[in-house]
């Protein structure tokens, strides 16, 4: 909650969060053989993180999808003027954390981007952000140029379409991507329970030490 | 309504002059104009901004040499999240065509995403759905002969047969009034916005849900029902994701007119 009245710059706290979590960050030679042929399959297969575009977040930070490489990431798509799908599919996002313990929480990314980047400016979304009282250290609303956010829906197997009156259609998808960017797990739909997804999660979590605890 | 919407339509006017000297030689301009499609919120007309679109698809020649450029995109190096097994398959290797791919014969088994990066390179871009069906309302002779049921019978017959082997050369394909070839009768091309269909998955799964796509009944509800070409159209896309490669599917560039 400290960090609605102190925004840190989103990479230092992304940084803050490696350090602490030693163990998941090899060097070229560390590599352990089943993560250099796991390196091969991600190459050859292709991650959301080879998608090179610039995004700027809620606090006016610009940044690649990559900077997040290293965690897993809950991924969705939507707009901060939305009154009916957005909302839910906060609550829904907010639900998975909810079933986490508060480190394996610390562990995970959460992103929403904006599919209205005219009217999404980095403010609008800290705001559609407040409203819920996420915390904004680990959760980015990002705005790009409106063919990269159509690149990343397609990437994603996201559908969406701007209507007439302004608003928009489109898939209500939550994506699980791991370290590497690849997309492991899909959520489709509103109100969805998160034990699906929590349990793919718990899977690629970097330091799973906490849930192996629990009898 | 209806009647509001057919005067509409006969009333986008396609102007059709010799091309001024800021228009390249491979692509024609098309007027804008509105027109209704098929679905969704449908029943209003759309407008369509003045664009440029290529005369031609691209062909295996043109895509060859963009492999050459652009190695990342080669057969053997093209990731599977943008490019699926069957990307260019047809090609005998990497950086040959060999004889099912001619070279002036339209590209096909490219992914949306190759189809983007191709045209990226040329500054150019994939015409949205709404440019592309509204410049594929024209025939040789008409902006829009869409209302012509000879016209829509034409193109359901060349969907109602195979794709041949070998496809023939893009210099062989009809042309419209512009001058436009190919937009029927050959390959099926992608649009930048494919995927603006809300039908995947499960209903509960999107927040609009185009039911009249897919169910029975639902080609009563589309705006115009004797249109069954274009509603074949609509639910191809919808079919589609942007990893894609389909062996009668290729693509043409477009350009907005700033």
């Amino acid at each position: 909650m400290k960090f609605h009245h102190h925004p840190l710059p989103y990479l230092a706290a992304l940084t803050l969060g490696l350090l602490a979590m030693p163990g998941t960050t090899y060097s070229a030679d560390e590599e352990p053989p089943c993560c250099k042929e796991k390196q091969a399959a991600t190459d050859a297969e292709g991650s959301i993180y080879d998608l090179d575009a610039v995004w700027t977040n809620q606090h006016g930070k610009e940044l690649k999808l990559a900077n997040l490489k290293g965690q897993p990431v809950l991924l969705t798509i939507g707009y901060a003027s939305c009154q009916f799908a957005c909302p839910r599919l906060v609550a829904d996002l907010m639900a998975i954390e909810r079933g986490l313990t508060e480190s394996e929480r610390k562990q995970v990314a959460i992103v929403f981007v904006s599919i209205d980047p005219t009217n999404d400016t980095p403010e609008k979304l800290g705001e559609f952000f407040k409203q819920y009282h996420v915390d904004q250290s680990r959760w980015s609303g990002l705005r790009g140029d409106s063919g990269d956010v159509l690149e990343l829906s397609v990437a994603l197997g996201a559908r969406y379409r701007k209507l007439e009156n302004g608003d928009f259609a489109h898939s209500n998808l939550i994506t699980l991507i791991d370290a590497d960017g690849s997309i492991v797990h899909r959520q489709e739909g509103l109100g969805i329970a998160p034990n699906a997804t929590i349990k793919a999660l718990r899977g690629i979590l970097p330091n799973p030490t906490d849930t192996n605890a629990k009898p | 309504m209806k009647l509001t919407s057919l005067v509409l339509v006969a009333t986008a006017i396609v102007a059709v002059s010799g091309p001024p000297d800021d228009i390249p030689a491979d692509m024609a301009k098309v007027e804008g104009g509105t027109y209704v499609p098929m679905f969704g919120e449908r029943d209003k007309p759309r407008t369509v901004a003045p664009f440029l679109l290529d005369r031609r698809p691209v062909t295996n020649g043109e895509f060859l040499a963009f492999v050459r450029e652009h190695p990342e995109w080669k057969r053997s190096s093209a990731k599977r999240l943008f490019a699926d097994d069957g990307y260019l398959s047809h090609w005998e290797a990497d950086e040959v065509l060999g004889d099912k791919a001619p070279e002036n014969a339209p590209v096909i088994r490219v992914s949306w995403f190759a189809a983007r990066a191709y045209l990226k390179a040329c500054g150019k871009r994939l015409p949205r759905e709404d440019e592309w069906e509204f410049a594929a309302l024209a025939d040789a002779e008409r902006g829009d002969a869409s209302k012509d049921p000879a016209f829509l019978k034409k193109i359901l017959e060349w969907y109602a047969k195979p794709t041949p082997a070998v496809l023939p050369s893009v210099s062989d394909l009809p042309a419209d009034l512009r001058g436009i070839q190919g937009l029927h009768g050959c390959v099926w091309e992608w649009v930048e916005d494919f995927n603006n269909q809300m039908v995947t998955g499960a209903a509960r799964s999107d927040s609009t849900l185009d039911r009249s796509l897919f169910c029975a009944g639902g080609a009563v509800s589309a705006t115009d029902a004797a249109n069954y070409a274009a509603f074949m159209r609509y639910a191809f896309r919808s079919s589609l994701e942007g990893n894609y490669t389909v062996n009668n599917l290729g693509f043409r560039g477009a350009r907005s007119i700033p």
